[in-house]
């Protein structure tokens, strides 16, 4: 810490959606080093490797430094003004010729709660819903799920709370991965003596801890739980006096429960039925439970179905609304809560008003200076890939999103985006995606800007500006304001810095009306709901009522479907897949951190033994993996951590989303990344 | 006197001591988190050993046992023999890239200078690393369940709890 040049600043990690803090040291407007920032409620000044190496992306030698144009096969540099201007003027003859529903707006869950908010605002003025972002392929059936089921489509208690929990119940999360810091709280229950039910295909290291694991087969989730919870019924271990006061549904539910034959679901699940018992009773028995999940039980084409099956179960057992009780859907993002919050969504303006909402969305277009906004439901982010295919979408504005990389199917989303008239990407490094776009804008990074972030517990904290931006580069929401006020919205885009963003925010957005700048900026922030200045925030929701119209939880039956593909002679295996603890989504930023990089290097596939065996295949070969959409080469691990039957590949690097089905659920319109079918074979030496 | 605590019981594999001490110390971790079984990682790294053979094996007065607890290499003063790398029980010594200065985990010296903790300790996600008097380290190792070993190979240098599942036996 020496150096008496250095001022330490509170920031925020970039990475995941736990929201950590730490000090940034900054000297001559670099940053030169990082320190813990113990007192920081979320982490107590914990980082997981990727926090660690978060400042190694900051400086590195890839960064975009000036706006370019294709010329070719390749780019050329040109200036702001001509790349802003000549975007303006395509946007507009394209707006003319085929209508604003010919433009599609990806937004960026690594960007501000004020960038997406200025970004979803943009499109929506421009005259179009065509506006998601990455929340559609990792939480979008949480958030319709919940908003079904609770009324709200968030986390509904601090993660540090699980520490108070006596069963925690782990569906579809590795957070000893994925985030790293839940580990803290579990471990602090699991010393308390509470008891942890994993239900995963694989053994992560979650499982390593678990008193009970449940190796149920990719996609069978509802199954899973309908039987844990014709258990806790047939017991009688449901909560009958929160089932009267809180919900409703109850009768509907226990009819089609009725109908549940366990002996059928240890066939669909492959889990014994003696353990789906002792998963019940543990979980409907114990005085305070959580539920944890995260990707493993939405990235399915029934994800909505997966989401409301657990809250199903936690309203039958009354844990929810309680210190120690609830439901976790752990956000992968550092601001994938927030671009949601925002209105960064197809189908929700800011504050999740439905676009369908004719009152409510009167009330915003008045705010926002503008007689009518959009009323249909706009393109999601895997629709806008198929509609650019087909010629329906013919020009797509990317902030800070690499589909190319992320996206299912890639090898058609490449189709796509070359199909359009034209692509803008306004990213930190030249992505694979960018590789294809027409302009390719320079932005600035979390450290480079300031504005706020809302991570998975639904609080928003502040990261002040540290340095400036490299060469040219300039912050989002510069970027965005430009583009509003050259598109026919000067007034709207008058946008000197973030802060009257966030006051607009606050204007707009009931659950932000208190989340103001300086609430934000308090070391672990304010979280929401905060309906008025002044309002402590709200860690536990649904307390005393839920925030459905009525007040009650609604209690849904949900029948069993199989996931849209299933293995067959040609494609044996289940392809699953994931993040790995080093890497991050789409690892632009990752793959650049040389920590990071050495210590896992490229793509993998995890096989188990017996398949390995029936192959020939050792460990670290090289193989080739292939799905009915295309095939991808990396090394096998050979591993009992995943069961016979099934594969996993990690999804950072190029290739695994090349294999992925980009079949949707019906709802929520995600894909079904936990599901496909596939073969390994090897390659020659 | 000061002694490190490794709950193992919590560590989750993700390998953020190693990044963290990476970073502290100019690129070259001393840590290497390995797995010693399918489902049990085990950081190795100096355990700072009461009975300190590294010591005992050097030719020179290249390594101190500090006041503190801490096993400390002068790096000047070492004369790339390689002693210390065979004595270490523990396999946490070993000399640079160059094959010249022995190298090994050194507690953050330059942190704990100016009143900061080791780098690995705040870090880790799971808060499996302690350090401090001994007494205080066995009282809080005491309530955690799974098997606590106080002495090992270098006697009281380091405390280990492990799940009971992976200790042999028990």
């Amino acid at each position: 810490m020496s150096g008496p040049m250095i001022e330490w600043v509170r920031s925020i990690c970039p990475f995941c959606g736990v929201g950590c803090g730490f000090l940034a040291g900054v000297e001559r407007n670099r940053l030169v080093g990082l320190e813990y920032l113990t007192d920081h409620p979320v982490c107590e000044g914990a980082l997981c490797p990727k926090g660690n190496a978060a400042l190694e992306t900051v400086h590195h030698a890839d960064r975009l430094l000036h706006p370019l144009v294709r010329k070719g096969d390749g780019f050329e540099r040109i200036s702001w003004d001509e790349a802003l201007e000549g975007i303006a003027a395509r946007l507009l003859d394209i707006q003319r010729d085929h209508g604003a529903d010919a433009v599609g707006f990806l937004a960026s869950a690594k960007c501000t709660n004020e960038e997406n908010y200025l970004l979803q605002k943009w499109a929506r003025l421009f005259g179009t819903n065509n506006i998601d972002h990455c929340a559609r392929l990792c939480h979008a059936s949480t958030v319709a799920g919940l908003a079904r089921t609770l009324g709200a489509g968030a986390m509904t208690n601090p993660m540090s709370d699980v520490a108070h929990s006596d069963c925690i119940f782990v569906i579809g999360s590795n957070f000893t991965e994925c985030h790293p810091l839940a580990s803290r709280w579990v471990g602090d229950a699991l010393e308390r003596g509470a008891f942890l039910v994993v239900a995963d295909p694989r053994v992560t290291p979650v499982v390593w801890q678990a008193d009970l694991h449940l190796r149920h087969r990719p996609g069978s989730d509802v199954a899973l739980l309908n039987g844990m919870m014709k258990v806790i019924l047939q017991e009688g271990l449901h909560n009958e006096g929160f089932i009267a006061a809180r919900t409703s549904g109850f009768d509907v539910l226990r009819q089609s429960l009725a109908a549940v034959d366990l002996a059928a679901v240890e066939e669909i699940t492959g889990v014994p039925v003696a353990a789906i018992q002792e998963a019940a009773r543990r979980y409907a028995r114990a005085k305070a439970s959580v539920i944890m999940w995260s990707m493993g039980i939405t990235q399915h084409t029934t994800g909505v179905d997966n989401v409301i099956s657990l809250a199903n179960l936690a309203l039958l057992a009354g844990h929810v609304g309680r210190p120690g009780a609830g439901l976790m859907p752990l956000r992968g993002q550092s601001n994938v809560q927030g671009a949601c919050d925002m209105g960064a969504l197809s189908n929700f303006l800011t504050g999740y008003v439905p676009v369908t909402d004719a009152e409510r969305r009167a009330r915003i277009a008045a705010q926002w200076g503008t007689p009518e906004l959009p009323a249909a439901v706009g393109l999601t982010v895997v629709e806008m890939m198929h509609a650019a295919g087909t010629g329906a979408l013919r020009a797509l504005y990317v902030m800070g999103e690499n589909p190319m990389i992320t996206d299912p199917n890639v090898d058609h989303v490449r189709e796509g985006l070359r199909n359009l008239d034209l692509l803008v990407v306004q990213d930190i490094f030249l992505t694979e995606t960018a590789e294809l776009a027409d302009y390719v804008l320079p932005a600035a990074l979390w450290a480079e800007k300031a504005g706020s972030y809302t991570n998975t517990e639904r609080r928003v904290q502040w990261q002040p500006r540290l340095i400036p931006p490299p060469g040219e580069a300039l912050p989002d929401w510069q970027i965005i304001a430009s583009m509003g006020r050259l598109t026919g919205w000067a007034d709207q885009f008058d946008v000197p810095s973030p802060e009257p963003v966030l006051a607009e925010i606050n204007a707009v957005s009931p659950a932000y009306r208190g989340v103001t700048q300086e609430r934000t900026q308090a070391l672990g922030g304010v979280t929401w709901p905060c309906p008025e200045e002044g309002h402590p925030g709200t860690p536990i929701l649904h307390e005393t009522r839920f925030a459905t119209a009525d007040g009650l939880g609604h209690l849904e039956p949900i029948a069993y479907r199989p996931p849209a593909e299933q293995p067959d002679d040609r494609y044996p295996l289940v392809l699953t897949t994931g993040r790995t603890v080093l890497h991050y989504n789409s690892g632009s930023m990752t793959r650049r951190s040389k920590a990071l990089l050495t210590r896992e290097r490229s793509l993998f596939v995890e096989i188990s033994p017996a398949d390995a065996a029936q192959r020939g295949l050792e460990d670290g070969q090289q193989v080739r993996v292939s799905t009915r959409r295309g095939d991808a080469d990396c090394l096998a691990r050979v591993t009992s951590a995943t069961a016979a039957g099934v594969v996993f590949m990690p999804f950072h690097f190029a290739g695994a989303n090349v294999l992925t089905n980009d079949a949707l659920d019906p709802t929520a319109k995600i894909p079904e990344y936990k599901v496909a079918a596939c073969q390994i074979e090897g390659l020659p030496r | 006197m000061n002694v490190l605590y490794l709950n193992l019981t919590r560590c989750i594999y993700c390998r953020a001591c190693e990044v963290a001490c990476e970073r502290e110390h100019d690129g070259i971790s001393r840590v290497a988190v390995t797995l010693v079984d399918p489902r049990q990682p085990v950081p190795v790294s100096c355990r700072h050993c009461e009975k300190h053979p590294c010591l005992e094996a050097c030719p020179e007065t290249a390594i101190e046992a500090a006041p503190g607890g801490a096993i400390i290499i002068h790096t000047r003063k070492c004369i790339s023999c390689g002693l210390c790398v065979i004595a270490c029980p523990f396999g946490a010594i070993e000399l640079d890239a160059g094959g010249k200065i022995a190298e090994k985990c050194d507690l953050c010296e330059h942190r704990q200078r100016d009143g900061r903790l080791p780098a690995c300790l705040l870090t880790c996600p799971a808060r499996c690393i302690e350090y401090g008097p001994l007494d205080d380290i066995l009282a809080v190792a005491r309530t955690k369940p799974g098997a606590t070993f106080v002495a090992a190979m270098g006697e009281t240098g380091t405390v280990v709890t492990l799940p009971d599942r992976s200790v042999p036996g028990v």
